[in-house]
């Protein structure tokens, strides 16, 4: 059988048959939970933030255009809602200082072989909460989310120069805290 | 100067290689340019050093009651869908034989209603009349305080005379030329983005979207620049195409307002 496209589902959807969006949230429920808990690091949080996503869709079916690709509208919304939630809440996520990972680093650091590099992967994982939202934003829809840069450049209303700059001053900072974690976890 | 422009093309190639999309070719290029570059060579090691298999790292799994809270929205928009329908059920049920008699009583009352309001709307409208006269006059002194604000030598001033416009029930061809006048010549980059605005909100008006487009060719602020194009993409003004290419032409542009007006070219052609 021919798998409908997610165009053609958002389409039904705009014209009032809501339960084709069911198929929709089984397709992305997981990719757009993963963006909230790379930003937020809150499976809780992250998963009303997902409910939100799929109301403002409802909400905002009409502005669906079908020439445009689905996914980049809905990281588009996901983007927005994660921006609402940030301003919302006053504070910044992961809010503990660089001092109090690397001393939980080190406790856990009883190296051996694949160890090492689930630690590797940790301190970038650390490093990356250190990042300022908008920083982190670049480097997870990019990476994890794998959207082109034209796309991410739609979804953040900006040209793809402007994001490939971001991306790159994204890294330096990342440089900056990974390093100081590393730091920390070495001595 | 040209090393500047190296490191931003550098800087974009490791950006490319970030995303796991730098062709050899291009990975040839950018190590030239880290020989003589510190800064850039030192984001590329790190941009190396790090794995690549960092979305191997655990995410949650979706929980039951995230399905469960989806179904709960969808239910709930199924319902107010069926919103129409519910009010064409009651509307039915009102209409019963046996409530006729009080239909009559009702649309006797509603006769006498109308009576009473056709009175009052036929009765001599001097109140109304005075109120008319004070609003033109608080639209009045309104538009003096912008016309004289806006050539006060104070940038706040003229913000402030800009924001008051925003005020205006209605604004005539003085006040919008007054605006243009500033958007072209205001020295201020701040006054001009706040008045072009302001003038955003008349865009429909073709006089104002004229003035617009004519505008495009008098800035020199990338961030009016940018701001016009992305307008104008937002209206479809396929007539600013001309003064974009024109303004493309020019040397002296920002290579972020090139970069917009070139992205918005391509939306409105
Ligand atoms: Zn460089």
């Amino acid at each position: 059988m021919e798998t409908l496209t997610d165009n053609a589902l958002m389409t039904r959807v705009k014209q009032g048959n809501y339960d084709a969006l069911g198929l929709l949230f089984k397709r992305y429920q997981k990719p757009i939970l993963g963006f909230f808990y790379r930003m937020n690091g809150n499976a809780a949080e992250s998963e009303d933030l997902v409910q939100m996503v799929f109301e403002r869709i409802l909400r905002y079916r009409e502005q669906f255009r079908s020439e445009g690709e689905f996914r980049t509208w809905l990281f588009h919304i996901a983007r927005n809602v994660q921006h609402d939630f940030f301003k919302k809440q006053q504070k910044e996520p992961f809010n503990k200082n660089w001092e109090d990972w690397a001393a939980a680093l080190e406790a856990e650091n009883t190296a051996d072989g694949d160890l090492e590099k689930i630690q590797d992967l940790a301190l970038l994982d650390q490093a990356l909460k250190h990042l300022s939202p908008d920083k982190r934003e670049v480097l997870v829809l990019s990476r994890f989310e794998e959207l082109k840069y034209s796309q991410i450049a739609e979804i953040l209303n900006i040209t793809e120069a402007n994001v490939k700059i971001k991306v790159f001053r994204a890294l330096q900072d990342l440089k900056r805290i990974y390093q100081t974690l590393e730091h920390g976890k070495n001595t | 100067m040209e090393k500047i422009l190296d490191c931003e093309k550098a800087q974009g190639f490791i950006a490319d290689f970030w995303a796991k999309n730098l062709p050899e070719s291009q990975k040839n290029e950018l190590e030239k340019h880290l020989e003589g570059c510190a800064e850039c060579r030192e984001a590329w090691e790190f941009a190396q050093s790090i794995r690549m298999d960092y979305a191997a790292l655990p995410l949650p799994e979706p929980s039951a009651n995230l399905q469960e809270g989806f179904e709960q929205i969808l239910k709930k928009y199924k319902n107010k869908n069926s919103f129409w329908e519910q009010w064409a059920t009651f509307f039915k049920q009102l209409f019963t034989p046996e409530k006729l008699p009080v239909w009559g009583y009702s649309l006797a009352l509603l006769a006498v209603g109308f009576g009473i309001g056709y009175y009052w709307a036929n009765k001599p409208q001097k109140d109304d009349n005075q109120l008319a006269t004070l609003s033109a006059e608080v639209q009045a002194m309104r538009e003096t305080m912008v016309m004289t604000l806006i050539k006060q030598p104070s940038a706040s001033k003229r913000l402030q005379a800009v924001s008051l416009t925003q005020e205006l029930s209605s604004v005539d061809a003085q006040v919008i030329e007054a605006l243009f006048f500033t958007l072209n010549h205001d020295e201020n980059a701040n006054v001009r983005l706040a008045t072009l605005e302001t003038l955003y909100q008349w865009a429909d008006r073709p006089a104002v979207r004229e003035g617009l487009i004519k505008a495009i060719s008098q800035q020199d602020s990338p961030m009016v620049q940018i701001t016009i194009a992305e307008m104008m993409v937002a209206l479809q003004e396929k007539k600013s195409a001309e003064s974009f290419r024109k303004l493309l032409e020019s040397k002296d542009l920002d290579q972020n307002a090139r970069q917009q007006i070139e992205k918005s070219l391509k939306v409105l052609l």
